[in-house]
C-alpha cells in the first residue's frame, strides 16, 4: 500500500505540475492577448463563428482579431469574456435570439474557471446544481481565443425541412429563464462598459423562413427587448442596419451563414466600424432590392 | 454519479481510504461500507429508486434461503418463478409498460377499435436491466444447485449493489462475484496499478472517443435528411465508435475500480471491432450479457442441438430478446433481428465457433483474409447500428435509403479531421493491445517507467485537450 500511495502521489504531482505549466503556456500564447492595443475582441455563439471571416477582418482593419465565439456559447462564457477582456478594448458582441432562448443546460459554458462569473450566476437565480455543473466542467484549462474559424462552404440551396421543426420548437414559447438570462447579459455589458471598452453589437441574419416563424411567435418581442435594454445602457448609442444581398444563397442553415455570407457581412461591417465612434447595434437585414 | 465527474473523483478516494485504512481488519465492515457507498453512488442520481434495489435484494435473498431449505421440486419451481416474475415484473413495468400499451392500442386501431388508455409517465430507473439480471442469475444458480445461497444479507446486498458495476455492468454472475465478498481481500500493488491503468483507458474511450463521436453522430442522425449519403455513412461510423467507446469505456472504469478494492470482474469487451465474423463479434461484444442469455435462455431452450428449425428459432429468439433488453423500441428489436440474420448462415455452416483466438496472434499485421473478414464484419456491424441509433424504424429505413443513393459517391459534408486522427490513433493502440484484457495493459510489458508514465501523461493531456462535451453513458438508459 505504501508503495502504491507513494507512486500515485508522485504521478499526480507530475500531472498537476505539467497542468500548471500548460495553463501558463496557454495564458502566454500570442492569441490570448492581455493588451487592448490595436485589437478587436469578439464574443458570440455559432452564428458569430460562422458569420465572420476573422482573417479578412484582420486584413481589412489591420488589427489583431481575438474571437472567443464558440458553438453553443452561453451566459457563463459571456461573463468570463467580460471579465477577461482588457480595459479600453474594442469589443464586438453578438447576443443572438437562439442564444437567449437556448435551454440553460444546453449552453456551452466552457471558458475556464471564473469565480466572479459563478457568483453572478448565483445572484441571478441559477440553481446551485447548475452552477456546480458549470464549475465542474471548467476545472480544465482551455484556449480562450481563436484567431481563425472554419466557415461553412457556399452552397446554392438549403435543405430546410428538418430546420423548420427545430425553429418552431425554439420559438414555441417564452422560456421561464429568459429574463434572468437577459439580465445577466446586461450585467456583462455593464462590466465591459465599466472597463471603458468601445462596444459594438451585431445581430446576424436568420433565414427568411426562420424570421417568419419568429414574427409569428410571442418570442419576438420578448427577445427584441434585450436590444432596447442594451442601447439604453449607453448615452450616445445608435441602431444601424447592414443590408445584405441575398441574390445568391448566403445561409448554410436557418441561423448560420455560409462562407459567402460571412465574407459579405465582414466587409460591410468593417466599412461601418471604421467610420463609427458611437456604441452601435448593427442589425443585418436582407436587402429587399 | 457519473464516473467522469468531479463527484466521483472525490467519492472514489474517500471510499478507498475508508476501505483499506479504517475498515481494513473487518471483512464485514468492508462489505457494509461497499453497500453504503453503493447506495450513495446510486442515490446520487435518484434516491427514490434505492427502494427498488432494496426490494429486489430482499426478494432474492429470501428466495435463495428458501430454495436451500426446500427439496420438493414443485415448490422449488414455484420459488424460482416467484423470483423471475417479481424481477421481470419490475423490469417490465418500468421499462416496457408504455411500449406494450402503445402497441396494444395501435394493434386494436388496425381493426377499427379505438382504445383510450393514457400512458404513464414512468421514469426508467438507471441500471434496472443490469441489476435485475444479476440477481436473477443468483436465484437461477441456487435453484440449479450450482451455488450455495448466502445467509449473510450484507454480503448479498453488496453483491447486488456493488457500485462499480451497478448501473451499466458488467453483469456479474453470482458464482464469480459473490464468493469474492465472502473471503478476505488483500491489497495488491500490481492489481491496484492495473486497475488505475484500466480506469485511465476507460476514460480515454469515454471522454475522447465516445463524447467526441457523439457530437457528430447526434448532429448527423438528428438532421439526416440534410446530409448526403457519404456523410450518413460517416454518421453511422461515428455512432459505431461512440457506442463502443461509451460502453466499453464504462466497463473498463468499472473493472478498474473494482480492482482497486481487490475484486476481479470479468472482461466485458474483447476488441469486438477486430472480429473476423459476426460469430466472433458476439463473443467479444458485451460478453456478460451475451453469456447470460446463452446460459439462461439459449441453452435451456436446447441451444444449437436439435434440428435446423430449432437452431434457427433459438437464434432468432436470443437475438431479438437481446435487442429488446436494450430498450422498448422496435428499432432495438430490428437490430437484434438483423444480427440474427447475420449469425444464422454461420450457425448453419458450422462456422460460428471459428476464430477463437485474437486476430493475427503474435504478429503485427493480419493476413489478407483476416483483414477482409474484419472489414466486412465491421461493415455489417455499422449497418446494424443504424437501426439501434435511429429514433424509429421509419427513420432508419429513410437513413439507409439516403445512404444507397447517388450521393454516397460524393464527398462527406462533415469532415472532422481531428476526431478522425484521434480515432486512428485509438485503433492503433487497441490493435497493439488486442491480446490483453484491455488495450493499455500492453504498456506494462517491455517498457520502463519513464516511457510508461510519459505515455499515461500524454493520454491525460489528450483527455484534457481533446475531450468532448460531457455526455451521459448511453447504457444508463438500458
Amino acid at each position: 500500500m505504501k508503495k502504491f500511495l507513494i507512486q500515485l502521489s508522485l504521478f499526480l504531482t507530475i500531472v498537476i505540475a505539467l497542468n500548471y505549466i500548460y495553463i501558463f503556456y496557454i495564458d502566454n500564447l500570442p492569441q490570448n492577448a492581455k493588451s487592448s492595443k490595436n485589437a478587436i475582441f469578439i464574443w458570440g455563439d455559432s452564428q458569430t463563428c460562422q458569420g465572420l471571416n476573422l482573417k479578412m477582418m484582420k486584413e481589412l482593419t489591420g488589427k489583431y482579431i481575438y474571437s472567443s465565439a464558440k458553438h453553443g456559447a452561453g451566459i457563463y462564457d459571456f461573463l468570463v469574456f467580460a471579465d477577461k477582456v482588457p480595459e479600453n478594448s474594442t469589443v464586438l458582441v453578438a447576443i443572438s435570439k437562439p442564444v437567449q432562448l437556448r435551454k440553460l443546460n444546453k449552453d456551452r459554458n466552457l471558458s475556464g474557471t471564473s469565480l466572479f462569473s459563478l457568483i453572478q450566476l448565483y445572484e441571478n437565480n441559477y440553481s446551485s446544481s447548475d452552477i456546480y455543473s458549470i464549475f465542474q466542467k471548467n476545472l480544465i484549462p482551455i484556449n480562450f481565443y481563436e484567431v481563425s474559424t472554419k466557415l461553412n462552404p457556399c452552397k446554392d440551396s438549403l435543405n430546410y425541412k428538418s430546420q423548420i421543426l427545430i425553429y418552431k420548437n425554439i420559438f414555441s414559447q417564452i422560456p421561464y429563464y429568459l429574463n434572468d438570462k437577459q439580465n445577466l447579459y446586461l450585467e456583462g455589458i455593464k462590466k465591459l462598459k465599466n472597463k471603458k471598452c468601445k462596444i459594438n453589437f451585431i445581430e446576424f441574419p436568420l433565414h427568411p423562413m426562420a424570421i417568419e416563424l419568429l414574427n409569428n411567435s410571442e418570442v419576438r418581442d420578448a427577445t427584441n427587448q434585450l436590444n432596447t435594454k442594451i442601447l439604453a445602457l449607453f448615452n450616445n448609442s445608435t441602431l444601424d442596419t447592414i443590408p445584405i444581398d441575398n441574390s445568391t444563397n448566403i445561409m448554410s442553415d436557418f441561423s448560420h451563414l455560409n462562407k459567402c455570407g460571412a465574407n459579405q457581412i465582414t466587409r460591410l461591417l468593417i466599412a461601418k466600424l471604421n467610420n463609427n465612434l458611437n456604441t452601435t447595434l448593427y442589425v443585418t437585414k436582407f436587402d429587399p432590392k | 454519479m457519473l464516473f467522469n465527474s468531479i463527484d466521483f473523483a472525490i467519492f472514489l478516494p474517500v471510499i478507498f481510504i475508508l476501505y483499506w485504512f479504517v475498515f481494513k481488519r473487518s471483512l464485514k465492515l468492508q462489505n457494509a461500507l461497499i453497500v453504503i457507498a453503493s447506495y450513495l453512488f446510486y442515490g446520487w442520481w435518484d434516491y427514490r429508486f434505492l427502494s427498488l434495489i432494496l426490494f429486489s435484494t430482499l426478494i432474492d435473498y429470501s428466495i435463495g434461503i428458501l430454495l436451500q431449505k426446500q427439496e420438493d421440486k414443485r415448490k422449488r419451481k414455484i420459488l424460482l418463478w416467484s423470483s423471475i416474475l417479481v424481477n421481470l415484473g419490475l423490469l417490465g413495468f418500468f421499462k416496457y409498460y408504455n411500449f406494450f400499451l402503445d402497441n396494444f392500442i395501435s394493434a386494436f386501431s388496425l381493426f377499427g377499435s379505438e382504445i383510450k388508455v393514457g400512458s404513464l409517465n414512468i421514469i426508467l430507473p438507471v441500471g434496472i436491466s443490469f441489476y435485475t439480471f444479476q440477481t436473477l442469475s443468483y436465484t437461477i444458480d441456487v435453484y440449479k444447485k450450482k451455488l450455495q445461497p448466502t445467509k449473510n444479507f450484507i454480503e448479498f446486498a453488496a453483491f447486488v449493489s456493488f457500485f462499480p458495476q451497478l448501473v451499466a455492468g458488467p453483469i456479474e454472475r453470482a458464482t464469480n462475484l459473490l464468493p469474492q465478498f465472502q473471503k478476505e481481500r488483500k491489497f495488491k500493488y500490481e492489481q491496484a496499478i492495473d486497475g488505475l491503468r484500466q480506469i485511465l483507458w476507460g476514460l480515454v474511450k469515454k471522454i475522447v472517443i465516445a463524447d467526441n463521436c457523439a457530437i457528430f453522430a447526434n448532429r448527423i442522425f438528428d438532421n439526416y435528411t440534410d446530409f448526403n449519403g457519404s456523410t450518413l455513412v460517416l454518421g453511422a461510423i461515428f455512432f459505431t465508435f461512440q457506442i463502443y467507446g461509451d460502453f466499453s469505456g464504462y466497463s473498463d472504469i468499472a473493472i478498474g475500480t473494482s480492482r482497486l478494492f481487490g475484486f476481479k470482474l470479468k472482461q466485458n469487451f474483447a476488441f469486438p471491432y477486430f472480429s473476423r465474423n459476426v460469430g466472433e463479434f458476439w463473443r467479444r461484444w458485451h460478453i456478460s450479457l451475451s453469456t447470460w442469455f446463452r446460459d439462461y435462455l439459449y441453452i435451456p431452450l436446447g441451444g444449437s442441438n436439435g434440428g435446423i428449425g430449432k437452431k434457427i428459432r433459438n437464434t432468432f429468439l436470443i437475438f431479438i430478446v437481446s435487442g429488446f433488453w436494450h430498450g422498448a423500441n422496435w428499432t432495438f428489436i430490428a437490430w437484434g433481428f438483423l444480427n440474427a440474420l447475420y449469425f444464422i448462415p454461420l450457425l448453419l455452416l458450422n462456422r460460428n465457433r471459428t476464430h477463437v483466438d485474437s486476430v493475427a496472434k503474435g504478429k503485427y499485421f493480419p493476413s489478407i483474409s483476416d483483414f477482409f473478414g474484419m472489414l466486412t464484419t465491421f461493415g455489417f456491424t455499422v449497418f446494424a447500428w443504424i437501426f439501434f441509433r435511429s429514433e424509429n424504424l421509419s427513420d432508419a429505413f429513410k437513413y439507409i435509403n439516403i445512404i444507397f443513393s447517388k450521393s454516397l459517391f460524393t464527398i462527406p459534408e462533415i469532415r472532422p479531421s481531428i476526431i478522425i486522427i484521434l480515432l486512428f490513433l485509438f485503433l492503433i493502440i487497441e490493435w497493439v493491445g488486442r491480446e490483453q484484457q484491455y488495450a493499455l495493459e500492453f504498456t506494462k510489458i517491455k517498457s520502463n517507467r519513464f516511457i510508461r508514465w510519459s505515455f499515461y501523461i500524454l493520454l491525460i493531456f489528450i483527455i484534457v485537450k481533446f475531450g468532448g462535451i460531457q455526455q451521459d453513458f448511453i447504457y444508463f438508459q438500458f
